[in-house]
């Protein structure tokens, strides 16, 4: 990577360099696997951050362990140079080309000692069953001398400087007690105890709230000023523009583009780099289209009859006329054993326009759809759907307008029964309709082949499982449709085509949408109308881009300097 | 429920435990006591020294009155359940010394059997388990397939094939039980190997779990060595339903010892239950089904405890508790009890 040296600084400590990478899964010689990373290069040095940004799949997290041999079980890797602290870790190379890899032992010293691992998944990478100060302190165990005291002072110590508050007490609790942030950095502590050269962090952001995302990026900014090398992998390049000096976007098994962060981000020379740039739905105005014809990665199936995606950008983006309520919460509240989860909230939604519902985790955002769907019964207030009262009361006064109202959650995956091809699963939902469409229209609707109708929900990719749970929502024409965290789960380009997806949608079929979303950027653009709540109640309510312009709640406020922007 | 206090539920908790303890005794006791109505002949002459004794009109008709015999059986039954509730077990027809001091006689003998086998096949099991996870796909189906075949092989026939060869054969042990402690070790193994078959069953899947969980990545990732890996993290993940299988177990292990003491001619509950059934002895089979049904309550009571001290996800308390009880849930079905 080229870095530029920095006024007054030497030359830079170089603590892994990597040349000409290969990893692949499956038995050497004949019957080898193919790479799954294919001749990547790339050097971090002290005090440096490197980012490796691709989609899933593309090899980045395999990559970044293969530094410290776990790839995963049954790789093999094959270099021109792997080299951590300067020695090389292929170990003895085969006829085949292909690294045997160094000892079990010699592996042992290089991870947790030279080179720190926060792998993916914070909320479930520590041991639920075991204290985190052990978790912590078994890192020093392993590679430092110190006695059981002078472990515990250490632990301390590491907990207090990542942040932890009353880091004392923290020591005997478990993961499971423990918010997603503090399970963050709790982990990075351990990864950091036994003071590692390079601390590598796959994905450290990604579960987390923004606010909580902002501080785990300082923590992990402090930890680079203090001069250990970072290799930060993520998918988010609005993260990515905030803490990397340098970048490496990777595809498929290979880097398509690197260099400095400003130059990569700022004037990117691939398409890929390009569409993924454009995939970011940060600050794009509403109905401009964020996906790229010629760009989407994997299963192609961008939507063949889109008059959206074949106008250019900035096209319709007058407002809409705003039309009647479809959809009024009046007062309502909710509580769980003493625990407010939904306080007083009075929210309307016009036909045809985007309410975005913004906050974190536990801020009540899931138990307010729940009750505008009908699914819990408010403690108070009532639901109007349509000009008509619709709960709280009994499902069957319900049942007749059901179909006016559907539903798309985070994890179509487990919204569908696994045994039914999508071809059931949609007969099912058009059952319901007055007067239903031909299984083919709607799947077109929705940007899927009709070939995929006989498929089940396991066959299909995250995109694809998306599209037929829109297209479920969609089959007995509704007037409104909730989708909870509909593209949180999603890769930057595959969410902006549902979004491209929802935006054509909602103009030609005249839909409301209840946007529920943590994604401040996400929400914007999507969004006419804008409710952001915290702890059950709605602080601030008002036109979207009014709210972004000038939010007036210190929590919105708060919010948006959270949320990572990019800026190259 | 989560908006009352750890102490309300906590309370709620002991008091439902204790509730249903009472209930599952009072249930063994009523159906022990009609159950044993239903087999064909006279209680008195079960008194007077079993179906062959030619007791005397006379005799019989003094035992019923005494016994109480005579009177309706609802009146019997209540009787009998006032006489349980103050703690008196009553007298053995056939043995006529109090059943209490029967049953003292006899528990050690089982309680040993019974104990010895679980700490077996909790060790086999593990180490099973650990074993034939280590990654070779050899070592995974011996597992699985030396699992599936103890489980299945039933205690008579185990108990068969182990005195052929290790007694009638090779001479090792006893084919009769005796006092020493080379006497336990075949009925100890007949009970063992099936119930190490069910533990390793459900402990390798957990292991397999475990050794594929994120947190053994990052375990790894700390520099943390495979055997430091299996025993400071895969263990006691693999160990958990294990736990929760101990106290059905404990029961599966007193019926299993009816057999292998018959089998290995072996003092303690099964056999004296065995017999006390044959001879119509109501008041002991009552004893003996309410001092194993007893033992049953303390043990489950005992693994919930354990449980919850193994994994603090089960206690209630912080934000994993939910997880923790769907896995709990989800672990259930897998109980091929």
């Amino acid at each position: 990577m080229s870095a530029e040296p920095r006024p007054g600084v030497p030359a830079p400590e170089v603590l892994v360099r990597v040349e000409g990478l290969r990893v692949g899964f499956g038995r050497r010689g004949a019957r080898r696997g193919p790479a799954v990373v294919d001749g990547v290069s790339f050097t971090v040095e002290a005090g440096r951050a490197l980012a490796i940004v691709g989609e899933s799949g593309s090899g980045k997290s395999v990559t970044a362990r293969s530094l410290v041999g776990l790839a995963g079980p049954g790789a093999w890797t094959s270099a021109r140079a792997l080299e951590v602290g300067g020695a090389s870790v292929l170990g003895p190379v085969g006829a085949d080309g292909a690294g045997r890899g160094l000892s079990a032992a010699a592996w042992r010293r290089i991870r947790g000692g030279e080179v720190g691992l926060v792998v993916q998944d914070a909320l479930v990478s520590l041991d639920p069953l075991r204290p985190i100060g052990r978790e912590i302190g078994d890192a020093l165990r392993l590679h430092t001398r110190l006695s059981a005291s002078e472990r515990r002072a250490r632990v301390l110590s590491l907990l207090d400087s990542g942040g932890m508050p009353e880091p004392a007490s923290r020591l005997h609790q478990r993961s499971g007690e423990l918010s997603g942030g503090l399970r963050q950095r709790a982990l990075i502590a351990s990864a950091l105890a036994a003071s590692p050269r390079l601390l590598i962090a796959d994905e450290p952001t990604t579960a987390l709230d923004s606010t909580v995302q902002a501080q785990i990026l300082a923590l992990l900014e402090s930890v680079r000023e203090a001069g250990t090398g970072l290799l930060f992998i993520s998918h988010d390049l609005a993260v990515v523009s905030r803490i990397a000096d340098d970048v490496l976007v990777m595809r498929a098994g290979r880097v398509v583009e690197s260099g400095p962060v400003a130059q990569v981000l700022g004037d990117p020379q691939h398409d890929y780099t390009k569409a993924l740039l454009r995939a970011v739905p940060t600050g794009v105005p509403r109905g401009v289209p964020l996906a790229w014809p010629g760009a989407g990665s994997g299963a192609r199936t961008a939507p063949a009859s889109a008059p959206a995606v074949a106008a250019a950008r900035g096209a319709s983006t007058a407002p809409r006329p705003e039309t009647a309520p479809v959809l009024e919460l009046d007062g309502v509240s909710k509580t769980f054993g003493g625990r407010l989860a939904v306080v007083d909230v009075t929210l309307s939604l016009a036909g045809g326009s985007t309410l975005g519902l913004v906050g974190e985790s536990g801020s009540g955002k899931t138990t307010l759809a729940r009750i505008a769907l009908g699914l819990t019964p408010p403690d108070t207030g009532s639901v109007r759907l349509d000009g008509r009262h619709w709960a709280p009361g009994s499902e069957r006064d319900r049942r007749s307008r059901r179909p006016l109202l559907g539903a798309v959650y985070q994890d179509a995956l487990s919204s569908f029964d696994p045994r039914l091809t999508v071809r059931q699963i949609l007969a099912d939902a058009l059952r319901g309709a007055s007067a239903p469409r031909p299984l083919a229209e709607l799947l077109d609707d929705v940007g899927l082949a009709p070939s995929i109708a006989e498929a089940r929900p396991l066959e299909l990719s995250g995109g694809q499982r998306q599209r037929v749970s829109i297209a479920r929502a969609l089959a007995p024409s509704p007037r409104v449709i909730v989708l909870d965290e509909p593209v949180s789960a999603l890769d930057v380009s595959i969410q902006a085509q549902i979004l491209d997806l929802l935006d054509r949608l909602q103009r030609e079929h005249g839909l409301a949408y209840l946007f529920i979303s943590h994604d401040l950027g996400v929400v914007q653009h999507m969004s006419d109308t804008l409710a952001v709540m915290k702890d059950g109640r709605i602080v601030e309510h008002g036109r979207s881009s009014a709210v972004f312009d000038r939010p007036a709640h210190p929590y919105t406020q708060a919010l948006l300097a959270a949320a990572p922007r990019l800026h190259p | 429920m989560r908006g009352r206090g750890p102490g309300v539920s906590r309370a709620l908790r002991v008091a439902a435990a204790l509730g249903g303890a009472v209930f599952v005794l009072w249930a063994a006791a009523t159906l022990t006591f009609f159950g044993l109505r239903l087999i064909p002949g006279d209680p008195a002459q079960a008194v007077l020294g079993g179906p062959g004794s030619q007791a005397s009109a006379e005799a019989l008709a003094a035992v019923r009155a005494e016994y109480g015999f005579d009177q309706p059986i609802w009146v019997q039954y209540l009787r009998y359940l006032g006489r349980l509730v103050t703690g008196d077990l009553g007298t053995s027809y056939s043995q006529r010394q109090s059943v209490a001091s029967i049953i003292g006689s006899q528990i050690g003998g089982t309680l040993l059997l019974a104990v010895l086998a679980l700490a077996l096949a909790w060790l086999l099991a593990l180490g099973l388990a650990v074993w034939s996870t280590r990654g070779g796909r050899l070592a995974a189906a011996v597992g699985s397939g030396l699992e599936i075949v103890a489980a299945a092989v039933p205690h008579f026939w185990l108990a068969t094939v182990l005195v052929l060869v290790f007694s009638t054969t090779l001479r090792w042990f006893p084919a009769v039980s005796t006092a020493g402690p080379a006497g336990l070790v075949l009925p100890v193994l007949t009970l063992a190997l099936p119930l190490a078959g069910f533990l390793g069953q459900v402990m390798r899947e957990s292991v397999l779990d475990a050794l594929e969980a994120p947190f053994v990545l990052s375990a790894r990732a700390r520099g943390e060595s495979e055997p430091g890996v299996r025993w400071r993290h895969v263990l006691r993940h693999g160990a958990l339903p294990g736990i929760a299988l101990s106290g059905w177990a404990f029961g599966w292990l007193i019926s299993g010892a009816v057999v292998v003491e018959t089998i290995f001619a072996r003092p303690g509950l099964g056999r004296t239950l065995l017999n006390a059934v044959q001879l119509r002895d109501v008041p002991l089979v009552i004893g003996v089904v309410l001092v194993v049904a007893v033992g049953y309550v303390v043990m489950t009571l005992l693994t919930d405890v354990v449980s919850r001290i193994a994994d603090p996800r089960l206690a209630g308390t912080g934000r994993g508790s939910g997880r923790g009880r769907t896995r709990d849930l989800a672990q259930v079905p897998a109980v091929r009890a």
